[in-house]
């Protein structure tokens, strides 16, 4: 017989260890912070002040909690994955099942991208983007709580598969079909990768929905379009892609879902389905998702290039022209993810040159950035070592991207390390390092203290270097001809010293991210030094400077006037304070459960599907309807806070300006 | 007490560089004795495409270096240290403005027409023109090995390919189950292999030698031993070696089929002696009740184009 | 300011403020149909050797699901003249025709359903039905979703009487009823016509 020709291989007995010390961390993390809350009394504390709160600077710090946690479920499996790939060589089978490796870069895509990039983009829009348009709140508070805690349900969902069931699906993070059929991967593990990202995505949709309304609505008097922050254009400009690109991804993962659940036919093998159209649809939503991702890391560096260089920024208008050109063509490119599908050359050749066209935009912006610094006065604070180090690492990895856009170069690099170098250079060189400016440059307006500025420091050189030593030697792998998604290789390629180079990158980025961690804890213990008591430490520009630290519930006592671009920075050169005015009564919503409880039932009904149990699923469905007509009926909404109450807090600022 | 040493810019430059130059010295150490199979092409698609990688990272420096010069420029003399007389908070400049508009725009645009060309020219599906016979093998993802089988020879080989050089290979390719990717990088790019269709690729290898072949796409856990040897042999070796492949006792069939394409890791390379007429069409069309044009593969290639454009309404 | 005109000037704001989200919901949930269209284009000719559109549809029945969804679609804009002229009696009247209305065409389109499933034409049998059912079906999902939105705002209707709040509910359920009826005339032509013929 031919089967008898076939050798099976033997799974490492290390695979089950690694399974139950996931396990066990996630259940351990789990229960200690349950023990926690209830010794230290803090479970009502948490539930009135943080968990219920519509107002959009907490929900920006939980998105942000949530986000560090899945950074290091994440980065956990990034060591998996880099001790796999520098020890399965030749004769010696790694740590880990080949299964296990798949799920493991499977989990780390879907969290990095859905719960880590999208959880800190979303922490540090809510955060900001209020108070930088001189708003109180954004457009729907309620919606605003809604989304938070679908996106901790998807971050939730996916860390109980690990528990539950102890799978998740090993096809990669888009999940291909036919592979992700039931035909191919019967388990669990894909309905888990469906249902967590379904849910955040709906999450992350109605956020997009949220904002758009909020900046067309709630800028302050006098803030037109073209006054508006460069940030906040790149917000309404990433939410536009949200608002127009996640309603595929939710019909998309519908899709899939009734082909595993009630066995349509529509990327299954038989029955006619087409799985090229699955591919079609998921990039038609992935192509705008890493615009979505830069955008915003963009509009951060916008403002931290002028204030870090005390100049206005260059080129303002180009700027805002450039997000929108960007904005449209990452509607047109998708098809430059898939070019090896067998396209004719007309369509690949239109797709190509759409994708090189995305280049003239984004080149002029990094021109435009360098100008903000020409003649001006930099000072290199933490958030500007980020940037410096965006520049480097961008620039190479844009120009990786423009060889990859060339249809026939693409041939030969799709699917190798050189790929994954190129979109890992791009995203975390250009977007995360852009959170992490923004999060260094915004945490004492939020916190109302400062970070360690040396600790900053160190952290981003650290990272910079991690990121050049961890994806140098993936570039060059990809041009030995190494492909993704391996968890064996003959040793004869010679391809394991590079992999042990750029595990050693790894742990650069893991010291990077440890002095983050300390960074934080060290300046929560010493707060008291390092008050910020005049709530624009960086000499900034924008409005949000010109409210206290940390930012009173109202953002605002007296909603201010806008008539310049840099409306903060004219008011201070015109000698800072105004006159007294009197202030008004304020009305601002009330805290509601609404959000965790509809997410809650969302949660529920994704896992009755998971393992097929209708009775829970009914019970989430009611739990849904029930919810929402409480909601409905309940009048007792908002909450006006008094005059005097406001005179009071404002009286406490100290040497606060305007 | 020991003197502090004083951090300035420069010196953070300096040790970032010799750093670096250090780094990229191990990377040749480790590197210098094994092949770059994209970088050492046997053949003339994958020689074009190497010309074209390195056309467009030619094209590519030419904005990086004066980029990075640029910054490093900035970076040491406008520094809030310095005190710069140039100080200028307002500072715009229209003109600047437009010229970072055109440089990018320029280099995008002589790329953009070589792209064109090129992707036309370098097209997967085009057959490749040469006074030589056209040989043509039928390739087949299945989990998890390849089957390629030579029609005009009635044999078949599994994780191993064995072709003539200077002959122009004409590859059809299905899958029998998850999408994969068939890849030759010393021979030319890759294009999936997907169940119910057919895709085409023409390589032509122009020296002798063994080449290693991949399937470049996940499918699933045996799929990191997706990976055969592609000997390229002169016309003659490879007649001796078709001939007498087909003495081998093994034969696959429609009906002995599915015994192949049950699930299976690293396979060791072996040949079907006998291989039924048809098998390949059978194997493109078993998911396919409705009307399909087997004679035209680019009939499934052209339904995703309409798709495509239909997308992008 | 009083206290209560505080109130009303804020609940002023909120109505343009949630018109204009619920109009970009509505385009995001045009995205949708848009997707789900899409689908069924590239997949209508997919039968798998199963029937056609053609074989399946009967176009009087479809025709008369039709009129009445755009019946209920003209009674939701009476619903919402009478709540802006504050005259409650006339919008509960509206209202309730445009729920028996609504309930109606989804019990006549459950029965085309039901029909289907029984003559072994499910969404199981091909690609195109697997399409059909997910496209027609998204729009049933949306009426259901609608009557139940319907119910709840007659019920907010009964207890609290017209009020700045619930003339903005009875807009917003007016626009995306006629929303469904938009998409509908999409299904009856691209699904129902253009399978027909």
């Amino acid at each position: 017989m031919i089967i008898s020709l076939f050798s099976s291989t033997s799974v490492p007995s290390t695979d089950r260890l690694v399974l139950f010390f996931g396990q066990a961390m996630v259940v351990g993390a789990a229960l200690l912070i349950a023990l926690a809350l209830v010794y230290f009394k803090k479970v009502g504390w948490l539930w009135k002040n943080w968990l219920t709160s519509l107002d959009h600077k907490k929900i920006g710090i939980m998105y942000l909690v949530v986000a560090g946690v899945m950074l290091l479920r994440g980065l956990a499996d990034t060591v998996l994955l880099r001790f796999q790939q520098a020890t399965s060589v030749g004769a010696s089978q790694g740590i880990i099942s080949s299964n296990h490796y798949q799920q493991i870069f499977t989990a780390h895509g879907t969290m990095m991208i859905f719960f880590v990039a999208m959880g800190l983009v979303f922490g540090i829009i809510n955060l900001i983007l209020p108070l930088q348009i001189g708003s109180r709140d954004v457009a729907f508070p309620l919606l605003n709580n809604l989304s938070f805690w679908m996106y901790a349900a998807g971050a939730i969902l996916i860390n109980l598969s690990l528990v539950f069931g102890g799978e998740f699906a090993a096809t990669g993070w888009l999940a291909y079909p036919p592979l992700s059929e039931l035909q191919f991967s019967p388990g669990v593990g894909v309905d888990y990768w469906i249902w967590s990202i379904q849910i955040a995505g709906i999450g992350t949709l109605l956020s997009g929905i949220n904002f758009i309304t909020t900046i067309l609505t709630k800028r302050a008097p006098g803030m037109s379009m073209m006054k508006m922050p460069v940030f906040v254009w790149s917000v309404l400009a990433a939410m536009t892609l949200v608002a127009a690109a996640f309603p595929i991804l939710t019909v998309t993962l519908v899709l899939l879902t009734l082909d595993r659940t009630i066995g349509t036919h529509f990327f299954t093998t038989a029955g006619g389905g087409n799985a090229m159209m699955y591919v079609n649809l998921i990039w038609a939503w992935g192509h705008p998702e890493v615009y979505i991702l830069i955008l915003p890391a963009f509009g951060i560096y916008s403002e931290i290039v002028a204030t870090f260089s005390r100049k206005r920024l260059f080129g303002y208008t180009s700027m805002v022209y450039a997000i929108l050109a960007i904005t449209g063509l990452s509607f047109v490119v998708w098809l430059h993810h898939f070019f090896t599908m067998g396209a004719g050359a007309n369509v690949n050749a239109f797709f190509g040159i759409m994708t090189m066209v995305i280049a003239i935009p984004t080149g002029l912006k990094v021109f435009n950035w360098l100008f903000t610094m020409y003649r001006g006065r930099i000072n290199f604070a933490s958030p500007m070592i980020w940037f410096i180090g965006f520049v480097i690492t961008f620039s190479i990895g844009g120009a990786a991207g423009v060889m990859l856009g060339v249809p026939p170069i693409d041939f030969q690099l799709h699917n190798t390390l050189f790929l994954v170098a190129h979109f890992h250079t791009m995203i975390i060189g250009g977007a995360l390092f852009g959170y992490f400016a923004g999060i260094a440059y915004w945490f004492p307006k939020v916190f109302g203290f400062k970070l360690d500025e040396k600790l900053g420091k160190i952290a981003a050189y650290l990272w910079i270097a991690g990121l050049i030593c961890a994806f140098t030697p993936l570039y060059i792998l990809g041009l030995m001809g190494a492909t993704r998604r391996l968890d064996h290789y003959d040793a004869s390629l010679g391809w394991q010293g590079l992999f042990i180079v750029a595990g050693v990158g790894v742990v650069i980025i893991l010291a990077g991210v440890a002095v983050q961690f300390m960074m934080f804890y060290l300046a929560i213990k010493n707060r008291k030094k390092n008050l910020d008591t005049t709530g624009d430490p960086w000499n900034g520009r924008t409005l949000e400077w010109s409210t206290t630290s940390p930012a009173p519930v109202y953002n605002f006592a007296i909603i201010p006037t806008v008539s310049d671009r840099d409306e903060f920075f004219r008011r201070k050169q015109l000698g800072g304070i105004l006159p007294r005015r009197k202030y008004a009564a304020i009305v601002m919503p009330n805290n509601s459960s609404f959000g965790f409880f509809m997410a809650g039932w969302a949660l529920m009904f994704a896992f009755s599907v998971i393992w097929h149990y209708p009775p829970t699923m009914i019970v989430a469905l009611l739990g849904v309807i029930g919810t929402f007509i409480v909601r409905t009926f309940d009048d007792t909404t908002t909450h006006i806070i008094p005059a005097a109450e406001i005179e009071a807090i404002e009286n406490k600022r100290a040497g606060a300006l305007v | 007490m020991a003197k502090r040493i004083k951090i300035t810019p420069s010196k953070i430059f300096i040790l970032a560089l010799s750093l670096f130059l250090l780094f990229c010295f191990i990377l040749f150490l480790l590197v210098r004795h094994h092949t770059f199979a994209v970088l050492s092409p046997a053949g003339q698609i994958a020689q074009s495409e190497l010309n074209l990688m390195k056309f467009a990272a030619l094209l590519s420096l030419i904005v990086i270096i004066p980029v990075f010069g640029i910054l490093f420029y900035i970076i040491f003399t406008f520094r809030e240290s310095k005190k710069s007389k140039k100080y200028a908070p307002e500072y715009s400049n229209v003109l600047l403005e437009l010229v970072w508009w055109a440089i990018p725009l320029g280099i995008i645009t002589i790329l953009s027409i070589v792209t064109w060309n090129q992707t036309h020219q370098l097209d997967p599906f085009k057959s490749l023109s040469s006074n030589q016979t056209h040989v043509r093998i039928q390739a087949v993802a299945m989990n998890w090995k390849w089957l390629f089988i030579y029609p005009d020879y009635g044999i078949a080989t599994v994780n191993e390919l064995t072709i003539p050089t200077d002959h122009p290979i004409d590859f059809s390719i299905t899958s029998e189950g998850p999408m994969n990717s068939l890849w030759i990088p010393q021979l030319g790019g890759q294009i999936y292999a997907m169940a119910g269709m057919n895709t085409e690729l023409h390589l032509i290898a122009s020296k002798t030698g063994i080449y290693r072949g991949v399937s470049a796409n996940i499918s699933g856990s045996g799929f990191a031993g997706m990976h055969f040897n592609v000997s390229a042999v002169n016309t003659q070796t490879f007649s001796r070696w078709a001939s007498s492949m087909t003495s081998q006792p093994q034969t696959l069939t429609k009906g002995t089929l599915h015994q192949l394409a049950e699930p299976s890791e690293n396979v060791e390379p072996f040949v079907f002696g006998t291989v039924e007429n048809g098998l390949y069409d059978t194997i493109v069309n078993q998911y396919m009740p409705f009307q399909l044009d087997p004679d035209n593969g680019k009939t499934n290639a052209m339904s995703m184009h309409s798709m495509s454009s239909m997308e992008g309404m | 300011m009083t206290k209560i005109s505080m109130l009303q000037n804020e609940i002023q704001k909120e109505t343009e403020t949630s018109l204009l989200g619920f109009w970009i919901y509505m385009m995001t949930d045009c995205i949708v149909f848009a997707s789900l269209f899409a689908v069924f284009i590239v997949l209508r000719n997919n039968t798998a050797g199963g029937k056609a559109g053609s074989d399946l549809f009967s176009l009087s029945f479809i025709l008369t699901e039709t009129i009445i969804l755009l019946t209920s679609s003209f009674t939701s804009g009476l619903a919402l003249l009478a709540a802006q002229r504050s005259h409650l009696k006339q919008t509960v009247i509206w209202l309730c025709t445009t729920g028996l209305l609504g309930t109606s065409f989804l019990i006549l389109e459950l029965h085309e359903f039901t029909k289907l499933d029984h003559s072994g034409n499910s969404w199981r049998g091909s690609a195109f039905l697997s399409s059909y059912f997910t496209l027609v079906g998204t729009h049933g999902l949306h009426i259901t979703i609608g009557l139940l939105w319907l119910f709840a705002t007659l019920g907010y209707l009964y207890k609290k009487g017209l009020n700045e709040v619930s003339v903005r509910r009875i807009t917003m359920f007016s626009i995306f009823w006629h929303f469904l009826d938009i998409v509908w005339i999409f299904i009856f032509s691209v699904v129902y016509l253009l399978g027909v013929i």
